[in-house]
């Protein structure tokens, strides 16, 4: 599939994407209103390009990844996939596009079936694929334990025998079998210990420099996100506030929420830092959230017009946008 | 017992607690681990110690250890626990039982599993005070809603009916650090207390632990695998790997001058923000490689050895001892002098 694409088309193009669950209470557990998870947000991502999705908790970050995926069924919008519409695609349709489409999870000790071997879950996928089989899976397991890292005999370990690390490579290689074009990966070395979270960051950055894979890196670590991706979008309840250029967006963030985010992550520098203004205020539930722009209850330079009236997301230079009244 | 390892405290100043070669142990069904060993240590008054590590290095079981809440399957084997001139070690549990909550208080990473479900904020905070100080009800729930102003909750009166659930992370944190603080305790044993937390959030709580510590002169042992949280709000560091206390020194002299290649690893393989600003294109973090060791297969000489790009013969076969490398500053390797010349 991905041969016949022309270059220019994006890997992934996702258009004013909405995500709502509902929300029932009472005694009939009537549906009584609904949560915008995920609130209108457009972006796109090319080919061998990581795009990272950074924002705290209820931000729609993750909702969003799975929307995209079409594991969660999107409520309203656009997702094209190397230029092919598949928001109104039934299961039994998408299932053979799923190949082009995988998944990185947080947490390597739930998603990965303990009764399987190691060799067992990276050669399902192309199994259900139909892509290889016998001697041949075989040997494509090994290459891909190879690739990632991990040494061909521990093909017949079960994943409890790994580590947190070693767990993640087996959950990469996995994604790889199948040749994929994406890779939509959420928080995945949020759950390892620091020296290794670099080890798994390293080999993703060059796995996707020799397969040209696309990446969408979802984190709430925003140092994290600036090394991996080319451009970053900030969420905030259900909505993209700020999206830009690695560079641009750490160095000149338009965004207050982008300012406070960047503000509040720990410096490594001692003396640096310290005793600096935290941003007040806690983070608004997604279930009722702020009318005008959903960050203004916590907006240092918030006015009049920001609690009535939601900022567009406007592109304010080539490449850069930004929803804010005020800048 | 053996000569406790080397600390670099003054001698003028009486610590509040002196953590002098603690082991401590895991039972399992056909063999002993060491979770600690041999970890000295003593943090003043009004001071904050960083004690930083990745699973497993001990840095939690150190600091159940000193709370004397080990999971029933760990023992502290050696050591003693100096605190306020007492040893806590072989104290009787009624005794200290007053100690803790009163003089020694915790919080933990997820304040939904420390706090009661079942009982209203308000009465965890007042119950802590009818125990300790010995109000009476009515004065512990006046004392409760003034707790909950001093953490700055919003309308503390009202928010002192609620119950855990009907609070966000950060303020469920908030009234741990309030419950935690409740009695003035000399030293808080604060265990990864804004991990589970939000990045602006987390900066919310660190500010209003050293506003409180700064009026209250609390000595607060710092439990993080978060280098920046530690640079930004501890006085000293300990690095732990693998049970042992493998470096200590003041914070700015930690970051400047890693004698230890694990710390020096630990420092390069965090990305740092704003560093896509000074290069072209991605660059690469530098890693550790391999994984920390498990503890039942813990290799005889230097536990880092098998990962350290300095290690030696030597390094496998001895395990190096903690030694003063630069003024104040101690570490455990056979090649501090080499680690240093690498930063130059």
């Amino acid at each position: 599939m991905s041969d016949a694409v022309s270059p220019d088309v994006p890997t992934l193009e996702v258009v004013d994407l909405v995500k709502t669950f509902p929300l029932s209470s009472g005694f009939l557990s009537r549906v009584t209103g609904g949560v915008h998870a995920v609130d209108g947000i457009s972006f796109a991502v090319g080919r061998g390009e990581t795009l990272g999705i950074v924002g705290e908790s209820g931000c729609g970050k993750s909702t969003a990844g799975r929307t995209t995926l079409k594991l969660l069924e999107p409520t309203s919008g656009q997702i094209r996939l190397l230029g092919r519409d598949i928001t109104r695609l039934s299961r039994a349709q998408i299932r053979p596009i799923r190949r082009e489409m995988q998944m990185i999870f947080q947490d390597p000790f739930s998603s990965l079936n303990p009764r399987m071997t190691a060799g067992q879950l990276v050669g399902e996928p192309l199994g259900i694929h139909h892509l290889a089989r016998g001697a041949e899976r075989i040997d494509r397991i090994e290459a891909l334990f190879k690739q990632v890292g991990l040494r061909p005999e521990q093909m017949d370990d079960q994943p409890q025998q790994f580590s947190g690390g070693q767990r993640q490579r087996i959950a990469i290689a996995r994604a790889l079998s199948v040749k994929p074009s994406l890779i939509i990966c959420d928080e995945p070395v949020s759950a390892l210990d620091v020296s290794i979270q670099a080890q798994v960051v390293n080999l993703m950055m060059d796995l996707q420099d020799q397969y040209q894979l696309s990446y969408v890196f979802i984190a709430h670590d925003i140092a994290i996100v600036e090394q991996i991706s080319h451009r970053i979008a900030v969420m905030y309840l259900g909505r993209i506030v700020e999206m830009a250029e690695t560079k641009t967006l750490i160095g000149e963030p338009l965004h207050p929420y982008t300012e406070a985010l960047l503000a509040a992550v720990p410096k490594p520098k001692p003396g640096m830092g310290r005793r600096r203004k935290a941003l007040g205020g806690d983070i608004p539930s997604p279930i009722n959230p702020p009318p005008g722009c959903h960050f203004h209850t916590r907006c240092p330079i918030a006015v009049a017009r920001c609690r009535v009236e939601r900022p567009a997301l406007r592109t304010v230079a080539s490449g850069r946008q930004a929803a804010c009244h005020l800048r | 017992m053996a000569e406790a390892s080397p600390t670099t405290l003054p001698e003028n100043v009486a610590p509040v607690i002196a953590v002098e070669g603690l082991r401590t142990e895991l039972a399992l069904r056909d063999r002993v681990l060491p979770a600690v060993i041999d970890v000295s240590f003593a943090l003043k008054r009004g001071q904050t110690l960083g004690v930083v590590g990745e699973s497993g290095c001990g840095k939690s079981m150190t600091a159940l250890s000193i709370a004397r809440l080990l999971p029933p399957i760990a023992r502290i084997a050696a050591g003693r626990l100096l605190f306020d001139g007492r040893d806590l070690v072989g104290l009787p549990e009624p005794d200290m039982r007053r100690v803790r909550g009163r003089d020694i208080s915790m919080i933990f990473q997820e304040p939904m599993t420390s706090l009661n479900p079942v009982k209203t904020i308000g009465y965890q905070i007042a119950e802590v005070l009818m125990l300790h100080v010995g109000l009476t009800r009515r004065q512990a729930w006046d004392a409760a809603i003034e707790k909950l102003r001093l953490v700055k909750i919003p309308e503390p009166a009202r928010r002192a009916g609620e119950y855990p659930h009907q609070l966000s992370g950060g303020m469920r944190q908030r009234v741990m650090i309030a419950i935690a603080l409740a009695c003035n305790p000399k030293l808080l044993l604060a265990d990864e207390p804004t991990t589970a937390l939000d990045v602006t959030i987390q900066a919310q709580i660190m500010e209003l632990m050293a506003e409180l510590q700064e009026s209250l002169g609390t000595a607060i042992m710092l439990i993080t695998h978060d280098l920046g949280l530690v640079a930004e709000n501890a006085d000293r560091v300990i690095v732990m790997y693998a049970g042992r206390k493998v470096e200590e020194a003041e914070v700015n002299e930690l970051f400047a001058a890693p004698c230890h290649p694990y710390t020096l690893g630990l420092l390069g393989s965090i990305p740092e923000l704003g560093a896509s600003l000074t290069r072209t294109g991605r660059g690469r973090l530098s890693e550790i490689k391999g994984s920390v060791p498990s503890l039942t297969q813990l290799p005889p000489g230097c536990a880092f050895a098998p990962r350290c790009g300095f290690a030696s013969e030597q390094c496998h076969r001895a395990v190096p001892p903690l030694e003063e490398k630069r003024p104040g500053h101690i570490a455990a390797c056979w090649h501090a002098d080499r680690v240093l010349e690498s930063l130059s």
